[in-house]
């Protein structure tokens, strides 16, 4: 049984080095070229964005301040995002977490049953939810609130966090909670100073990807989010629009993009130790 | 089991619930006719922010008859999400709201809007009106209009074709400067639709005849198809034309790619843009588009609106779409907004034509231009012209084969719904 | 702690098992079950216009896989099946290859992490607007190359562009996952394999990809699911033109586009069915260790 302990950095022969480092940068290429182009459209004129030069030759932050101009209300969009995805996320990983510790370490009767149901929720194209949905939110007067989309989001998150927490928890040395148990813990104690620690790799991460999942989701957001004064960043991207309705945004858009993005990568840089670092010492012993 | 227990019941209630709901009509009361009161105005965004002040007028002297401007996204795919939802539902959100000129008869035949007879529509080009009436009854009001252009670029002809022929001839000039000659919009969506039924009616035919009958099956829909399917196997018109919408078009003439191009006014000012990319900014022309023996027929673009038939204010709404007709509002429509108004007498205005320099050929353009067929199904209408019209201008399927194929389709269609 | 019968031991954990699950189950059964619940009631119904629905039974569910709208179906879920399974293997190898040197201790790492996980963060509307220009036929990828293919204008080259621009978008999905399974495994489990002369190859095949399998299969699995439903990218990119047209496009087509909300219902229907189906060989394919319990055993 595999047993996560602190991370040590053991040595390295020094000739795989040279490979390495031009592997990863292949990766880091391969992951951030388009979001180059991505940045370089944004920083070109409005009216230059047809042209294909990698490198700007002229820099303008005119589709920056365009997206966050009076009309876009665009600083409050990324509020909402954030009100909304920080919301989902709570609480989907507090239920997860728990729905998870319950299918791992419990016996009972219909546990696969359930498994297979909250994996089956994950398989409908998100349109047939749409409608009624819809319907339901507009009779109990829930349309252009924040639950309107943080429920939904929540849904579409469990099954995600429930089975990503499950097969980690799985894996989890459970003596070590009969351990705790028998020195005087009880369940829950031993559940949060114990096992919790040695999850934190897989808690983490499901955290950030369902975060991530609830700031891009768009489809409820666009439907129930109709007076702009909740509406998230993905809604308030789609309502760019240029001199007409035929001129396509495209550097606004690309702009909008970066700046929905930060905060996103900002959210990983901080938590990135967390993935790959449990927490040292401490519970285990 | 407890727990098994406690799940079957819970799914015989979910079940219970779904089948009670499944089964009603969905509900939305009739709203009133005599209501005055706020209302909500729903349309695509406006980004030149200029509507609001329009609205923040008309809120000044109505103020217990406030308009709410809510703002839709910019796709007008989405635009219709939006408002079919919400009518689906009966949820009664929006009182006022934008229809794209094509929706009008499939909402008004689900019961969604309110007749607007008692709105004067004098002084409005009647095409657009035609475009906003179903069954004998105008269920959607003018709004904004658009008609197509043949851009062409000064430096290369004097003169715009006026024929299909002509515009043949002039292709040489585009092959002597190693140019492409023709583009449209000729990608599978709506705008591929547009450009077919400019094509059939410039050629004299028609997608539907006034009873509502399929008229594909005619010399002039094949002259109109072989347009453009013949343009692609020529040469005239470049392969790429395939990938176009509206921007990509533009892209491609501006950058001096094209000859000439179909596309609507918008890209005027944006073409002719100092400063800007676009290396043909003063050796841009207008004209109305060529037909196969004479002056085409554009195809009718444009917004009206309409109110909801739930809503609680409808005499208000009413008051609000005649202020938005009114002369004054359309020129600000003109001016602030940049959309062509619906009123013909601002065409004529000396004062506006030399502002704006297309609106001389904008306005032959609208008095010519004829909308796209009035379908219940409008969007399995279009969609069909639009799949089948790309096969064949990919060489997937011959002429012929394309308009019996459709005759029968939309007809179908037509007839089925 | 008093000795409790096996029997009643089972039971307590049953009820509290109950508790734990519970809000799952209800905001699931909610959200999720209710509005599909109404669909499968509502596809066994037809739509005419001008008159309540009335009870057609299956004869919807019979067009669509035998009659009028079966060319259609059959072509999108061909389509479907062609994206999921490409992008998926795709997916894997890039994102294994992503965890494995997230995996390593090497300076910048931890930016190297951050920038690996850009392609998932960024919205997917935006990047879809942004692959299609890319992929214009005057855009930068054709100017590159040299080429003027047309990505957009056919079949196969819009296939793999929607392929390559999803499995881009959604290796770090991946990685990510894999990634923290990858934590799970202790240096010293490496290092008794290196002492007894396993090379890295060895090493990668006899103990990493078995002990990161729970979180392999779980990626996988809802990287699965997720791309038999894909609809945003194929929807911006092609329209759906050159037979790019998907499960979840043609589900909007009729539910949406064209309002025939019965059909569109059994769509989805189906598409959960075939959803269902594939997940289902995936996990039986994987043998039965991922629904098996693991109180205590392993």
């Amino acid at each position: 049984m595999a047993i996560a302990a602190p991370n040590a950095i053991r040595p390295r022969r020094r000739s795989a080095d040279g490979w390495f480092y031009v592997g990863v940068a292949v990766l880091v290429v391969f992951c951030l070229a388009p979001f180059y182009w991505m940045v370089v459209s944004s920083l070109k004129a409005p009216n230059a964005i047809f042209n294909n030069d990698i490198l700007p030759s002229s820099i303008s932050f005119e589709n920056f301040a365009a997206v966050f101009s009076g009309g876009n209300d665009f600083a409050r969009a990324l509020l909402n995002s954030a009100i909304i995805a920080g919301s989902t996320t709570i609480f989907a990983m507090v239920v997860g977490v728990f729905t998870a510790y319950a299918l791992t370490r419990l016996t009972f009767r219909g546990r696969n049953l359930i498994l297979a149901v909250i994996l089956a929720a994950s398989m409908f194209p998100g349109v047939a939810i749409l409608t009624p949905l819809y319907e339901l939110f507009a009779r109990i007067g829930w349309i252009n609130t924040y639950q309107a989309m943080i429920v939904p989001n929540i849904s579409f998150a469990l099954p995600l966090a429930i089975w990503t927490l499950t097969s980690f928890f799985r894996e989890m040395p459970w003596e070590l909670e009969q351990a705790a148990k028998v020195d005087g813990a009880n369940r829950a104690q031993a559940f949060r100073m114990i096992i919790l620690p040695l999850a934190a790799p897989g808690v983490f991460t499901t955290t950030i990807l369902v975060f991530i999942a609830a700031w891009n989701e768009y489809l409820i957001a666009s439907n129930v989010s109709i007076d702009g004064s909740t509406s998230p960043v993905t809604v308030a991207i789609a309502k760019f629009t240029g001199s007409s309705q035929f001129e396509q945004p495209f550097g606004t858009q690309m702009a909008a993009g970066v700046i929905a993005t930060i905060p996103l990568v900002i959210l990983v840089l901080l938590f990135q130790r967390r993935i790959v670092e449990g927490l040292t010492a401490g519970g285990l012993k | 089991m407890k727990i098994t227990r406690i799940l079957a019941t819970g799914a015989v209630f979910t079940v219970a619930a779904g089948l009670m709901a499944g089964c009603s009509s969905s509900g939305g009361g009739e709203g009133s006719a005599d209501g005055r009161g706020p209302i909500t105005f729903a349309q695509g965004k406006d980004t030149t922010g200029k509507l609001q002040s329009l609205i923040d007028d008309w809120n000044a002297d109505h103020p217990d008859e406030e308009v709410k401007f809510v703002e839709l996204p910019e796709s007008a795919d989405e635009q219709r999400t939006a408002l079919v939802q919400d009518f689906q539902a009966g949820a009664g959100t929006y009182d006022v709201a934008g229809l794209d000129v094509v929706w009008t008869a499939e909402f008004a035949a689900r019961d969604w809007l309110v007749p607007l007879d008692d709105i004067d529509t004098d002084g409005l080009f009647p095409s657009t009106v035609a475009s906003g009436t179903y069954d004998g009854t105008l269920f959607a009001a003018p709004y904004n209009t658009n008609a197509g252009f043949l851009y062409y670029r000064t430096d290369l002809v004097d003169q715009a074709p006026t024929t299909w022929a002509e515009l043949a001839e002039d292709c040489e000039i585009a092959k002597a400067n190693s140019i492409n000659c023709y583009a449209g919009q000729l990608a599978q969506y709506e705008g591929l639709t547009v450009n077919f039924s400019e094509a059939v009616n410039s050629a004299g035919g028609s997608i539907v005849d006034s009873t509502g009958k399929v008229t594909l099956d005619t010399p002039e829909a094949r002259a109109g198809l072989e347009f453009l399917v013949n343009g692609f196997a020529d040469g005239d018109i470049p392969a790429e034309a395939v990938t176009y919408q509206e921007e990509e078009g533009r892209r491609a003439f501006q950058s001096g790619g094209l000859l000439f191009l179909r596309n609507w006014p918008y890209v005027y000012g944006l073409a002719t843009q100092e400063g800007g990319d676009s290396v043909v900014q003063d050796k841009i022309g207008i004209a109305p588009i060529p037909g196969e023996n004479g002056a085409g027929a554009s195809t009718l673009g444009g917004y009206n609106l309409a109110i909801a038939k739930t809503s609680d204010h409808q005499q208000t709404a009413k008051d609000f779409i005649t202020f938005l007709e009114s002369e004054d509002a359309q020129r600000s429509i003109l001016t602030d907004l940049g959309l062509p108004p619906v009123r013909s007498s601002l065409y004529d205005d000396s004062e506006l034509q030399e502002s704006i320099p297309y609106l001389a050929t904008l306005k032959e353009a609208l008095e010519n231009a004829v909308a796209r067929p009035q379908a219940v199904s409008y969007n399995e209408f279009s969609k069909t012209i639009s799949e089948d019209v790309y096969k064949a201008l990919q060489g997937d399927a011959s002429v012929d084969e394309t308009l019996s194929g459709l005759q029968s389709k939309l007809q179908d269609i037509a007839e089925g719904s | 702690m008093s000795p409790a019968t096996p029997a009643r031991r089972a039971r307590g954990d049953g009820r509290f098992a109950l508790w734990l699950v519970l809000p799952t189950l209800l905001v699931l059964a909610a959200v999720i079950g209710y509005p599909v619940l109404r669909a499968v009631v509502r596809s066994l119904y037809d739509d005419r216009l001008g008159r309540d629905p009335s009870f057609i039974g299956l004869d919807n569910y019979a067009s669509i896989l035998f009659g009028g709208g079966a060319e259609k179906f059959w072509a999108a879920l061909g389509n479907t099946l062609f994206f999921s399974f490409t992008t998926v293997v795709f997916e894997l190898l890039i994102g294994m290859t992503l965890a494995l040197v997230m995996n390593r201790a090497f300076k910048g790492r931890g930016i190297v992490r951050a920038v690996v996980l850009v392609p998932w963060a960024i919205p997917t509307a935006v990047a879809a607007v942004l692959w299609k220009w890319t992929f214009d036929a005057n855009g930068i990828v054709n100017h590159l190359l040299g080429s003027q293919i047309l990505w957009t204008g056919s079949e196969w080259p819009a296939k793999w562009a929607i392929v390559f621009a999803d499995t881009w978008k959604t290796a770090p999905f991946i990685a990510l996952l894999v990634l923290a399974g990858l934590q799970t495994i202790s240096q010293e489990v490496y290092e008794a394999a290196r002492v007894d002369g396993a090379g890295p190859i060895r090493r990668f095949f006899s103990i990493t990809l078995p002990l990161a399998r729970p979180a392999i299969v779980v990626a996988v699995l809802f990287r699965l699911l997720d791309v038999l439903r894909i609809y945003d990218l194929p929807q911006i990119f092609t329209n759906g033109a050159n037979n790019t047209r998907t499960l979840s496009m043609l589900v909007v087509e009729e539910s949406i586009g064209n309002l025939h909300v019965g059909v569109g219902s059994a769509l989805s229907t189906l598409t959960f069915l075939i959803v269902f189906i594939i997940a289902f060989i995936y996990i039986r394919l994987l043998g039965a260790r991922v629904m098996s319990s693991a109180n205590g055993a392993s």
